[in-house]
């Protein structure tokens, strides 16, 4: 006679399988997300290097102009 | 929700066991039967089995119904910082005049080599012949090498480098291909270095005063393209720092491409940009292509005095000269100088400088194709910049011929009416000094009216009048700023001289084409391609002397007509009926005879423009020498294209000086 327990067993690996792959899917799909995201927010991040170099450069004409200033 | 379990330490890897009977099994009741055992562990196993599927389902859950979610509403809400960074990357972009790519150009830059395939597939399919034709003598060279100036000038220039930031732009990429393609015809350009680049232009540059004369003389192209390029290039050789002019009118196909796209995105002060680039050389730009960033020259805090040699790099930002760029700070004085809005006052510095963008920047909110439709309508191209010039130019080509092919005495008596009429129109125009905008429309308007009158060849005709209102049009408006103070002037005043001369010489020849049309048509036949001819051909050097005002450096010929061309220019749309009406009197009465100091009807009006001007050819090219252009057949289409094309690049000047200046004064901007 067929185990009652294997067969049960058999079925809630089917199970497993089927919900690791589905979570692959998902995190698949997040993956991606996030790069896009990623993508978009580079603007921000050239948007943040250009105002730290500006910052920079305006420290420096700063403190190159003080002598002349008074 | 709110807080999250802390995670459990990971039990210990499982190890097999060696010895069977040393396998723990927890919560299995050892003290059972054997069978009791299996069950039990059967069971665990199951329960193990539950545990692992309810994990992984949870996991998908929390993926699914949490991450996700999450992940996309963080995107939705850095929405408005990424806008935010968009504009502050543009502000920097235009404060610094360079070019950031970002992440869309790259599938922008990916667009370009298909286009530059199809640019140097349509070169190639037009440089084959050239490449034969280039082997056997060099009479195309210079073609090649001028075509390769322009396309290093133009591809340099900001607006260009701004549209696309890679260093194999169209344009420069086709220009070095066609410009090489005799030498190293298979090697792709973008092989070798700029040096090796530089030293092959600068040797072609070295031939081209040699090859020019077989140019003139045995160049056997009838196409389109060539003779453009040839005419334009003996122009421009002889004048290395050209006018901004002079480069809208020879384009070729894919040159054009770039210069109507440089409009389109730069129509403000590209053309003053230009000729500001023409002194820095090419090799900082190809060693830098990602950020077309500007030579020290075109500094912008630079002082017009100081050195860019010697600049410290500091500025000081208090200072309220240095708070714009220089060259926008020079473009709105002009604009301020010759219009009538009065200087902004400083608070507007913001608004105007983003208005006046810096040709090298491009801000995506600004840059969008609706700027093209705006440029072409303030530009005032909208009759002629709607129809391709190079569709125009093959248009006017093959009517003339046709109309040279035809019979001439099919023209000759409809053409003296014309004439007459146009006379009438003129010398009405001229009387009158009208303010050039106004004399614009109205001669427009008047030869509207003549269209009605003539029904053979009517197109070739309206035609021929529209190009000749336009290169009218032309004159008065780029010699706007001369004649009307002139007329204010109590001393020699040219239109006063000029009204004067034209009644009497009205007069004289509404007497004398009615009666000599009849006798000399048949054999003179001025046709209408004579008419325009030699209209075109006046107006045009006309033209040219007045675009050497400011430059001292175009054509040789053009010398003596422009040290004339203050006093002539008012007069010349009469001045080309006469010189067609010429034609008339000289068939009649000596055939050697120069035109006017001969034609006893045409003596009284003739001698006292000569006393005045002393000079054979006052109308410019003298009338024999236009009709010889016109039968030689190359010249044919060139008349067309360059009074389609100057008047372009006449209305991209006008807007970008306000309507008013002749050009942009790009002799003082270089510093």
């Amino acid at each position: 006679m067929e185990n009652p327990h294997a067969e049960r067993q058999a079925v809630l690996l089917e199970r497993i399988v089927k919900n690791t792959s589905k979570c692959t899917e998902m995190i698949l799909e997040l993956n991606h997300c996030l790069e896009e995201v990623l993508r978009a927010n580079a603007s921000v991040k050239t948007a943040a290097d250009l105002a730290t170099k500006y910052r920079k450069n305006v420290q420096y004409n700063l403190e190159a102009t003080k002598g002349k200033d008074s | 929700m709110s807080e999250q379990k802390p995670i459990p330490p990971n039990p210990n890897r499982w190890k097999p066991n060696l010895n069977p009977a040393n396998i723990v099994v927890p919560g299995l009741d050892t003290e059972a039967s054997t069978s009791d055992q299996i069950e039990q562990i059967e069971q665990l196993i199951t329960i193990k089995l539950q545990n692992i599927d309810e994990n992984f389902s949870k996991i998908h859950n929390v993926l699914a119904n949490k991450l996700l979610p999450a992940v996309k509403r963080y995107s939705v809400g850095t929405e408005p910082v990424r806008e935010a960074a968009k504009f502050w990357t543009s502000f920097y972009e235009q404060a610094a005049q360079i070019r950031i790519p970002t992440f869309d150009d790259y599938s922008t830059v990916n667009d370009v080599p298909s286009e530059r395939d199809e640019n140097t597939m349509s070169e190639e399919h037009q440089g084959s012949a050239v490449e034969v034709e280039a082997s056997a003598d060099h009479t195309q060279r210079p073609d090649d090498i001028y075509e390769t100036t322009v396309n290093s000038e133009t591809s340099f220039l900001p607006g260009h480098g701004a549209f696309s930031s890679t260093p194999a732009t169209a344009a420069r990429i086709a220009s070095t291909n066609q410009s090489y393609s005799s030498q190293v015809s298979d090697d792709p350009s973008w092989a070798q270095s700029p040096l090796v680049k530089l030293s092959q232009e600068l040797k072609h540059f070295s031939l081209q005063p040699e090859a020019q004369p077989q140019n003139s003389s045995s160049s056997t192209f009838d196409s389109i393209l060539e003779d453009s390029s040839t005419d334009s290039t003996e122009d421009e050789t002889v004048s290395i720092p050209r006018s901004a002019k002079g480069k809208a009118k020879e384009t070729p196909q894919p040159l054009l491409k770039n210069v109507l796209r440089h409009n389109l995105y730069s129509a403000s002060d590209s053309s003053t940009f230009e000729n500001n680039l023409k002194q820095i050389s090419p090799l900082k730009f190809k060693a830098k292509p990602k950020t077309p960033l500007l030579d020290k020259k075109s500094n912008p805090y630079l002082p017009p005095s100081g050195d860019s040699s010697s600049w410290s790099g500091v500025v000081d930002l208090r200072d309220r000269s240095v708070l714009t760029p220089q060259r926008q700070r020079q473009g709105r004085g002009d604009a301020n100088k010759s219009s009538t809005t009065p200087g902004a006052p400083l608070g507007d510095d913001d608004d105007d400088s983003f208005e006046a963008l810096p040709p090298g920047m491009s801000p995506p909110v600004l840059m969008s194709p609706v700027r093209p439709a705006r440029s072409s309508t303030e530009l005032g191209l909208h009759r002629l910049g709607q129809t391709p010039i190079r569709e125009a130019s093959e248009r006017i080509q093959r009517d003339l011929i046709k109309s040279a092919l035809k019979s001439v005495h099919k023209s000759g008596l409809k053409n003296a009416k014309l004439s007459q009429r146009q006379q009438v129109v003129d010398s009405s125009m001229s009387t009158v000094p009208t303010p050039p905008s106004l004399s614009r429309y109205t001669r427009r308007h008047d030869f509207s009216t003549t269209d009605s009158s003539i029904d053979k060849d009517p197109s070739l005709e309206s035609m021929i009048r529209h190009l000749s209102a336009d290169i009218k049009g032309n004159k008065y408006r780029r010699t706007s700023t001369k004649p009307i103070p002139k007329a204010t002037n109590a001393g020699p005043s040219i239109p006063s001289y000029m009204s004067s001369n034209q009644h009497l010489q009205q007069s004289d020849f509404s007497i004398d084409s009615d009666s000599d049309s009849m006798e000399f048509n048949d054999t003179a036949n001025p046709s209408a391609a004579f008419l325009m001819a030699s209209g075109g051909a006046a107006a045009y050097m006309d033209d040219d002397s007045f675009g050497s005002s400011n430059n001292s450096s175009d054509s040789l010929e053009n010398d003596g007509v422009g040290a004339l061309g203050d006093g002539i220019v008012p007069v010349h749309p009469f001045a080309a009926n006469v010189a067609v009406l010429d034609d008339g009197f000289d068939d009649e009465d000596d055939d050697s005879s120069d035109g006017f100091e001969v034609g006893p009807a045409g003596g009284l009006a003739g001698g006292q423009v000569v006393d005045d001007f002393e000079d054979e050819t006052v109308f410019g090219v003298g009338p024999r020498q236009s009709v010889a252009g016109v039968y030689d057949g190359r010249n044919l289409r060139m008349l067309g294209e360059d009074l389609l094309e100057d008047t372009i690049g006449i209305g991209a000047h006008m807007a970008a000086t306000g309507r008013v200046e002749e050009s942009p004064t790009p002799a003082n901007w270089g510093r």
